[in-house]
């Protein structure tokens, strides 16, 4: 991964087309401006996480009775 | 009325019972209806979040409470007015939870509860901004054969 240092206020580059600015520090988080041609998508990574475990969720479970299944996780808890 | 579902056959729900997600599962902005569906042998612990647009979507949700101790999702200003939710009080707060073939790998998601208001049967899926990842293992490294 590369790693850069930047200040607030600084940018980088991307591409010649996606400008990322620090626009703000403050203790652990940073503001982060993104300028992007509108068909970059851009989206939080806990977010594109959150669609796939929801996905994942709702499969079902192939030929086993959730039911018990569910009973005997809940009471190894 | 009666829904089909996908794991129960057909129920009879009232409507009454309708979950209205005003801001939907991420991954299934399509559908916004939901009913809550339990078994007395996981009462409490695990219950059924069915789509009644589509039922062959159906999670199944877990109560955080009795999973992680000290788990106090923060509800922002935004998602309260969204639901209408007046008190702490009258939230319900539920998680995803996935089962894959082996089963005892099963996770749920701490990261983005469900946040339902008991009042008005609005809900939302929400994401933290507290540290809570996003796939936790619900049994222990020991229990899972680890």
């Amino acid at each position: 991964m590369l790693i850069l240092s930047r200040k607030s206020g600084e940018s980088l580059i991307i591409n010649d087309q996606i400008e990322i600015t620090i626009t703000e520090i403050s203790g652990d988080k940073v503001k982060i401006g993104i300028e992007a041609p509108l068909d970059v998508k851009i989206l939080r990574k806990e977010l594109c996480q959150t669609v796939e475990h929801n996905r994942q969720a709702a499969k079902s479970v192939s030929d086993v009775k959730l039911i018990e299944l569910l009973a005997n996780i809940k009471q190894e808890l | 009325m009666k829904i089909r579902t996908r794991d129960f056959g057909e129920v009879e729900i009232v409507s009454e019972e309708v979950i209205t997600f005003r801001q939907p599962i991420y991954g299934f902005e399509q559908l916004s209806r939901y009913v809550l569906l339990s078994d007395e042998l996981t009462e409490g612990q695990f219950m059924w979040l069915q789509s009644t647009e589509d039922e062959r979507i159906c999670f199944i949700v877990a109560d955080p409470q009795l999973l992680v101790k000290k788990y106090h999702p923060s509800v922002t200003e935004e998602i309260k007015r969204l639901i209408e939710l007046n008190a702490e009080s009258e939230m319900t707060c539920r998680v995803i939870v996935v089962i894959p073939e082996e089963f005892k790998k099963a996770t749920v998601n701490l990261k983005s509860p469900i946040i339902i208001n008991n009042r008005n049967k609005c809900a939302a899926q929400i994401i933290l901004e507290e540290d809570y990842p996003i796939r936790e293992y619900l049994l222990s490294a020991e229990m899972r054969g680890e």
